[in-house]
């Protein structure tokens, strides 16, 4: 299997120049407590929608300022904007803070 | 506490030392700042317990004393004052600022009340350009907060040079001048690397503090109780694969090509052959893009993934012209010099691309 793997991928790279990524290999749930932590360190954190403040909508009911997917993820709802991409979860929603830049996730480490 | 004081003088004191304050507090008196009036100046001090900066201006003193005031309301009033000179007079429990017509009258706290963080003797003293010196690694400063000890930026006295290092684990900048002083390794906080005034300043340091002194500006901060990685350890010294590229033709082009790169994939695959780089991204949501630019390289083709926001960080740095990049392997980390910037060493983690 990984020999035809690898002759797929020399005949992508010769053709296109690349072996695309994988692309997402379906939705992504959080088995455990440990996980849905881990996601959260790993992007909500870094994510610009769960630190919007509350606001008031046009019938004057308070809104929370938290991110609506992350609110639907951890009561078990389904969330289409988590995805497995690479073998790790992902979020297709993901907005950068700049204040709290998200570490890359595929860059090796150091130490 | 009875003084006059300029306008300009007074705002200028209360912002250098309002920096150190923190904008939410639980301690009321970590909001404020202690005014101390003597002789013929007013000492201000504002502090977040492990930084503290100290600020002195010219005033004429007509009754010395010392209080604690908000340090928000006091740089408010400061900066809008209607008139140039300023008068502060401590009337009970109530400090009374006037300012031509204008009258405020704020709550104070007790002088005794306000933590000092001067207490302490330190082990060498020295003059350097401190902000020259932390600029070029300050990028690199980490914000882990699991990895605490990478949060500032090593700082080192060897008998040839003045060592500053920062890392992230994913990229490593460091910066060496002449020596100034033998002392041992330092971990510097990040807070105190945006305060510090640019030009000389006067350096004292202890195995628990940072002290910066430059004119009437005085900055004491703890330092970071940890033990940074040996990073000489992970600067790598074979690599023999020699890459010569110019500044803004590398960072402009992985600006190109990651144009369609998502948020948190930022990866940039660099084919390296003789005379030339290939940069190319692949973005399953958006789809690819490659550029090409020119490179002096005469070794084995090769091939490495970098992330494009690291890049340009650590590209940054270095004045523009021709940058080396040296290169062992698709998997090991990289190199970076510049023969106009002397002293500066970049290094950067590849990516998994």
């Amino acid at each position: 299997m990984e020999d035809l793997q690898a002759y797929f991928a020399k005949a992508l790279r010769a053709q296109v120049g690349f072996v695309p990524a994988a692309p997402a290999a379906g939705l992504w749930r959080p088995a455990d407590q440990a996980e849905a932590e881990k996601f959260e360190r790993d992007w909500c954190r870094h994510c610009i929608h769960d630190k919007a403040e509350d606001w008031e909508d046009e019938f004057g009911n308070h809104v929370p300022g938290c991110c609506v997917i992350l609110d639907c993820g951890m009561t078990g709802n389904s969330v289409e904007e988590w995805v497995t991409r690479d073998g790790l979860a992902a979020c297709l929603a993901f907005e950068q803070d700049a204040r709290f830049p998200a570490r890359c996730l595929k860059t090796m480490e150091m130490f | 506490m009875q003084l006059s004081i300029k306008r300009a003088d007074l705002a200028r004191a209360v912002t250098a030392v309002g920096r150190a304050v923190e904008a939410r507090n639980t301690v009321p008196v970590l909001s404020m700042l202690r005014l101390s009036a003597d002789g013929d100046c007013l000492t201000l001090r504002g502090t977040d317990l492990d930084v503290e900066v100290t600020a002195s201006a010219a005033a004429s003193v007509h009754a010395a004393g010392e209080t604690c005031v908000n340090a928000k309301l006091l740089a408010d009033i400061a900066k809008k004052a209607g008139n140039d000179d300023v008068s502060l007079t401590l009337e009970g429990d109530q400090l009374i600022v006037k300012s031509g017509r204008s009258r405020f009258s704020l709550a104070t706290l007790p002088a005794s009340d306000f933590p000092d963080l001067t207490a302490g003797t330190y082990n060498a003293t020295f003059d350097i350009d401190l902000a020259a010196l932390f600029a070029p690694v300050q990028f690199a400063i980490s914000t882990e907060e699991t990895r605490y000890y990478l949060n500032g930026i090593f700082f080192k006295g060897e008998f040839d040079k003045t060592i500053a290092v920062a890392t992230d684990g994913h990229r490593l900048s460091r910066h060496h001048v002449a020596a100034s002083a033998e002392f041992a390794g330092i971990i510097v906080p990040r807070k105190i690397v945006g305060l510090l005034p640019k030009g000389s300043v006067t350096v004292s340091v202890s195995d628990s503090k940072i002290r910066v002194e430059a004119g009437d500006l005085v900055i004491v901060s703890k330092l970071i109780d940890g033990t940074f990685p040996d990073y000489n350890r992970v600067i790598p010294t074979a690599n023999d694969k020699i890459i010569t590229v110019d500044r803004d033709e590398i960072m402009k082009a992985a600006d190109r090509v990651s144009t369609i790169s998502s948020e948190r994939g930022r990866a940039v695959r660099f084919s390296i052959a003789p005379g030339a780089i290939s940069l190319s991204v692949n973005n399953p949501e958006s789809g690819s893009a490659s550029d090409e630019i020119a490179a002096e390289y005469g070794g084995e083709p090769l091939d490495i993934g970098f992330n494009s926001q690291y890049i340009r960080d650590l590209f940054s740095v270095v004045p523009a012209g021709p940058v080396k990049l040296a290169l062992l392997d698709g998997g090991a980390p990289g190199v970076i010099t510049s023969a106009g910037f002397d002293g500066w060493t970049g290094v950067l983690m590849p990516m998994r691309v």
